[in-house]
């Protein structure tokens, strides 16, 4: 299996899913088949690359791609469609699928448990690891302030099966069972005269008819974990001069080391490109004004050409401290950087 | 503008717009008119007290400058504070909220944590001085980005459908009654000049459903001046300009247009889709948000509000 993975972590706004969707799209034209997935709850990735906001991988819809031998095939993650397949899939029998489709805790565990939808996205990426025929997985995560979130799902879920009741469950099989679902529980029955009894019941009905599914969860997460880990995996941190000043960068940097998880490098967007001219422009350096354009215009226009030129400059300069520290504070990982574009780049 | 007259300001928007500076800023605008403010923040969020120069924060309100207070509000923090407080059930609280078995049964219940925060400003909200006059003239939340801050607004609907009655059931439906109130709680969105953010943004205000029509103002924020008064200006003079060793900083200008065509476009998409007024916020070349950058921007939003 030699698929490789590149995660695209990085801060809200740095125009990680551009980058993503660029270069899912550059490794397709250099002959691989590849495809991007985009965890990202508002479907940014999917409107930037022209596809439909399905859990199912499409082709791109690209001219760019005619001539070449490579493949791009783009999806956005379906949280409930991805949960509900597993079920379906893992269930112990088409009977307790059902069961569990049809229960109302599971109909807010599949949708709405904060962590689920991290946690789906690596059920996902695993899937198409295992079962799909790529060279390359490009993942675009959500800008969430706390990128770790969706790296740590994982393990936090392997956690929670250790943890209290899965592991009541999971350890004392049928006795641990009959705790909860009798109901002779305290705790719960005090907790249920609060929010409900039907939630209650539900709730513990979901956990049984969950139990068998829960070692297969497990299993899956470690062995997700694993692949992170691995060295089929690259993380690309994706950030801008701005943001990098402001360390966070680089803290994520360390922490990824920490949790030791293959760097591919960092991703330096909208770079200030270094510009020719390094001292102010002068009147001088202006052609004399057309008769047919009036003078204020002219004024105020070749104005803000100096002006823009001056700041340019003053960023430049300004940037110059932060860029050659990402290059070095990294010192076993590439930096690449990409200039500030004329236009949104679509 | 009922934003003046509104208990509560929920700030959303997608993540990495600039909600928890927008919302420090309007909170010290608000302060320096001399209201008194309470400014919120969710989910353990703790960056506000910072940007004032302060090291720590509380659930409970601590000053921040003159008329101005804030808390950070953790569900761990609600939970206690409204069962063991208000329910008076401290018993209750230990065997079923302090007990590890219980804590994936508690994280499941739907909008529980949700609940619970919102409550605690419910309460911040009711509070009156002896007088009869409200405590805080105004509470403003940073509240969390898109899909989580959808949830929140949901979660006292969620809540009061879930329970049939009891005490959380009851404490839902007074959160719902002020939070659903658009005389008592409008909602500020944050956006970005940038067509991705604008789509999102057009989905969000979709998804608040019943607290669409609170949605009262949006923000666009990071909008970059434009460089000359009229922009069609530089079709006519660029051409004049090429070819005398300017490219680049012809370029440079090219950037300054097109993001300021891109605002423009933004602005309007914002405007008739969302039916409200679009304020623009400029960007600050800063290093560094600290108390002088949301300063200059309390006073922008002073002239434009």
């Amino acid at each position: 299996m030699s698929c490789r993975i590149i995660i695209c972590c990085g801060a809200g706004g740095v125009g990680k899913t551009t980058c993503s969707a660029a270069l899912a799209l550059e490794l397709a034209r250099q002959g691989a088949r590849v495809a991007a997935l985009t965890i990202d709850p508002a479907k940014r990735l999917a409107d930037s690359l022209g596809i439909r906001a399905t859990g199912d991988p499409q082709p791109v819809p690209t001219s760019d791609l005619n001539s070449c031998q490579g493949t791009l095939d783009a999806m956005v993650l379906d949280v409930k469609q991805t949960f509900d397949g597993i079920v379906s899939r893992y269930a112990a029998s088409p009977d307790t699928a059902e069961k569990i489709l049809a229960n109302h805790y599971y109909g807010f565990v599949s949708t709405k448990l904060p962590g689920a939808h991290e946690y789906m996205a690596m059920e996902r990426l695993f899937q198409l690891y295992t079962d799909g025929d790529y060279d390359f997985i490009i993942l675009d995560t959500p800008p969430t302030r706390n990128a770790m979130d969706f790296l740590t799902a994982p393990r936090r879920m392997a956690a929670l099966m250790d943890d209290g009741v899965m592991g009541a469950l999971s350890s004392q099989g049928h006795a641990g069972l009959r705790w909860f679902t009798r109901g002779s529980s305290t705790a719960i029955s005090a907790l249920s005269k609060l929010v409900g009894l039907n939630t209650i019941t539900d709730i513990t009905e979901f956990f049984s008819l969950f139990r068998d599914l829960w070692r297969g969860f497990k299993e899956r997460s470690l062995a997700v974990d694993g692949l992170l880990r691995s060295d089929a995996t690259r993380f690309l941190l994706v950030t801008t001069p701005a943001i990098a000043a402001q360390d966070e960068a680089e803290e994520f940097m360390l922490l990824l080391a920490r949790e030791k998880l293959p760097i591919g490098g960092v991703i330096l967007n909208r770079v200030t490109p270094l510009p020719t001219h390094t001292e102010p422009l002068a009147p001088e350096d202006f052609p004399d004004r057309p008769a047919e354009i009036p003078e204020p215009t002219w004024d105020a226009v070749t104005q803000a050409v100096a002006q823009a030129t001056s700041r340019a400059q003053a960023r430049h300069a300004n940037e110059k401290a932060t860029v050659q520290r990402m290059g070095t504070q990294v010192s076993n990982s590439p930096c690449w950087h990409i200039p500030l574009q004329e236009e949104e780049v679509r | 503008m009922s934003l003046h007259n509104a208990r509560v300001l929920v700030v959303t928007g997608k993540g990495g717009v600039g909600k928890t500076t927008l919302t420090a800023a309007l909170a010290l605008r608000q302060a320096r008119q001399g209201k008194r403010i309470l400014v919120a923040e969710f989910g353990g969020a703790a960056r506000i007290p910072a940007l004032f120069g302060l090291e720590s924060s509380s659930y409970e309100p601590q000053q921040l400058g003159e008329n101005l207070y804030a808390l950070s509000l953790t569900p761990e923090a609600a939970i206690e504070d409204f069962v063991v407080l208000r329910l008076k059930l401290r018993s209750l609280y230990r065997l079923v909220f302090d007990n590890r078995m219980m804590r994936p049964f508690l994280a499941a219940v739907p909008g529980l944590h949700d609940l619970v925060q919102l409550g605690k400003l419910y309460y911040e909200e009711a509070l009156q001085e002896p007088d009869g006059t409200p405590k805080w003239d105004q509470i403003i939340l940073d509240g969390p980005a898109t899909g989580h801050g959808i949830n929140m607004l949901h979660a006292p609907r969620s809540m009061m459908d879930l329970t049939v009655a009891g005490p959380f059931h009851e404490n839902a439906k007074l959160v719902h009654t002020v939070f659903s109130d658009p005389e008592r709680c409008q909602i500020v969105v944050a956006a970005l000049p940038q067509d991705l953010v604008v789509n999102e943004t057009q989905e969000l205000a979709h998804q608040l459903g019943e607290y669409r029509a609170q949605l009262g103002l949006c923000i666009l924020n990071e909008v970059e001046p434009k460089p000359f008064a009229e922009l069609s200006w530089w079709k006519t003079v660029r051409p004049h300009l090429a070819g005398h060793g300017l490219e680049e900083s012809l370029a440079c200008v090219d950037r300054e247009v097109n993001r300021a065509i891109q605002a423009q476009e933004a602005r309007r998409r914002l405007e008739t889709n969302l039916g409200v007024e679009v304020l623009d916020l400029p960007h600050l070349e800063t290093d560094e948000m600290g108390l002088e950058e949301i300063g200059t921007l309390a006073e922008l939003l002073e002239s434009s509000l």
